[in-house]
């Protein structure tokens, strides 16, 4: 099965449309080049030579991910609903046609559209510190990069139920685009206008954006952060969110997945 | 020996009921015609002996496994060639070609295999965007033969073909059953262009399966008309004694044969009588599928 699952998988990489792989490169770039520009402020910040209590994290490495964490999540979601496009064309039941199972066609379209694009994403984050100076590494916390990849694959795993679902890579793409990018952002908005009209305070208080860790623990923490919540309770939450998704993509593809 | 039998088998699609109890098989080594209308259950009946569908109820068995839940077993055995298939438009004939080998356990050398049996090796390097609707279908042939299959099915396997493509797509399948001594299912409602090739048929319509049998048998319960060809040392003496016979209908005499024409329902007295008569061999060579699958419908109804 892992044999199948590698052959697949490395089929579909070298099969994806100009535009995937051009954003896949172009999201490398950003966070090498994001990083170099700011590798003077984490030496300065981070280095041995600095007196004084640890620095905050988040400002070193907020402009980057914010930047190529979007674009991470826009690949990911995309990919995942590449699932739905081969099922609606009928290309997946050429595959199917042969001695690879149906748990590992799904397996193998997870390693390809969420495992290689989060690992190019910690990879290019990585590698410019690396090369440059392993012992930056120790400066830079990984809670943000934990939290925004739980973020991502969470939705990865939303827009890929619906691709094997629904069939179809509009409706998937639809639900993820609206799921990652939009929700979130619509309903900050609704709150702060809720929290300012019922606590007169511009910013949401923790009561009012706790059910943000389940989908979106990178957005709760960053935004959480201003209102002192941990990165450990958008953790726990998730974590769960993402197992149960996982465990439905399994027992959907399982029992339910047909081929038509 | 039966390598394909589907048993009661019940599959509905929201409110379509697509099988309705279809019950028939396979004897190994056969050229199977599953014939039927657009929408009888064809294309259901062949995803779900690959295991790409789950029946609501009933029994499959291909090869001895069930489909659904052997699915590596089954798909590692048969070779589908699926109606209208899809595949990747940017992709190189033999990079699609190789990757199917491989998921087969195969490699280049399966490759080079099955573009010779099929007449594709100048275009292993095309896109696959650029193909014609033949060699599409060349390309379909050539993925259903990666990895020696033992069962072949072909799914409207010359559907939107010119008469000319059509022809040289069954001469194909022809050649591949004799050569490659594989059982072949054809799907197919086009009926006159398989009753050369076919040995064995499944007449299907509204997810019920009307009958399914041997071409002898088929032609013996429904009393068609039939084609048997003689082999006699003399074909004179045979023409002679046959041609008063009611039951004849036509005779047509070659050098060391006849073909001769029965009225429905006499070709197995006639075979006895030809016998009698001292004719070598006795085959019979043809009957109207599409007379058949009237007269079928009509004993079902």
């Amino acid at each position: 099965m892992p044999n199948k699952i590698i052959t697949h998988s490395s089929y579909i990489i070298s099969t994806l449309s100009k535009p995937l792989i051009i954003a896949t490169v172009l999201l490398s770039l950003i966070q090498v080049i994001f990083l170099l520009l700011l590798l003077p402020n984490i030496v300065v910040y981070v280095g041995p030579t600095r007196p004084g209590p640890p620095t905050p994290r988040y400002p070193i490495l907020a402009p980057v991910l914010g930047i190529s964490g979007f674009l991470y999540g826009i690949i990911v979601i995309s990919l995942a609903a590449q699932v739905g496009f081969e099922l609606e064309r009928g290309e997946s039941s050429l595959y199917l046609s042969f001695p690879i199972s149906r748990m590992s066609y799904i397996l193998s379209w997870i390693v390809s559209s969420m495992a290689i694009p989060s690992l190019i994403f910690l990879l290019s984050l990585l590698i410019p510190l690396l090369i440059l100076d392993p012992s930056m590494m120790l400066g830079i916390s990984g809670v943000e990069v934990l939290l925004l990849l739980l973020q991502v694959l969470t939705s990865g795993f939303i827009v890929l139920l619906c691709s094997i679902i629904f069939r179809r890579r509009s409706i998937a793409f639809a639900v993820g685009l609206l799921e990652y990018l939009l929700l979130p952002w619509i309903l900050l908005m609704v709150l702060s206008f809720l929290a300012y009209q019922i606590y007169r305070v511009s910013f949401p208080k923790e009561s009012m954006i706790w059910w943000m860790a389940f989908l979106y623990p990178y957005n709760y923490f960053m935004i959480g952060q201003q209102v002192g919540v941990s990165w450990t309770k958008a953790v726990i939450a998730n974590l769960p969110t993402l197992i149960f998704l996982v465990i439905l993509v399994i027992v959907y593809t399982r029992f339910k997945f047909e081929v038509r | 020996m039966r390598v394909l039998s589907f048993r009661n088998v019940y599959k509905r699609f929201k409110r379509i009921e697509a099988l309705r109890g279809a019950s028939f098989e396979i004897p190994r080594g056969s050229i199977a015609g599953l014939l039927g209308p657009n929408g009888a259950g064809k294309t259901t009946s062949i995803k779900i002996s690959l295991g790409l569908l789950r029946r609501d109820s009933g029994e499959v068995e291909v090869l001895g496994f069930d489909p659904w839940h052997d699915e590596i077993e089954v798909r590692s055995r048969v070779g589908v060639l699926h109606e209208r298939p899809i595949y990747p438009p940017n992709v190189r004939v033999s990079k699609l070609l190789l990757h199917l080998a491989r998921l087969k356990g195969g490699d280049q050398r399966d490759v080079k295999r099955v573009v010779n049996v099929t007449g594709l090796k100048e275009y292993l390097d095309t896109k696959i965007k650029v193909l014609s609707r033949g060699y599409l279908q060349r390309l379909g042939l050539a993925q259903t033969l990666l990895g020696d299959p033992e069962v072949l099915l072909l799914d409207e396997p010359t559907a939107n073909l010119d008469p000319i493509a059509r022809n040289e797509i069954l001469d194909l399948i022809k050649s591949l059953k004799e050569e490659l001594d594989v059982t072949v299912l054809i799907s197919t409602h086009i009926l006159p262009e398989l009753q050369r090739i076919c040995d064995y048929a499944i007449f299907i319509s509204m997810g019920t399966v009307l009958d399914y049998g041997s071409m002898e048998d088929l032609v013996s319960r429904h009393n068609v008309r039939a084609v048997l060809k003689i082999t006699t040392t003399k074909p004179r003496v045979l023409a002679s004694n046959l041609v008063l016979d009611e039951r004849v209908e036509s005779i047509e005499m070659h050098k060391s044969s006849l073909l001769v024409r029965t009225l429905p329902g006499y070709w197995r007295e006639l075979e006895n009588k030809a016998y009698e008569l001292g004719a070598e061999r006795v085959e019979l060579v043809k009957v109207s599928l599409y007379e058949l699958y009237q007269t079928v419908l009509k004993y079902a109804q």
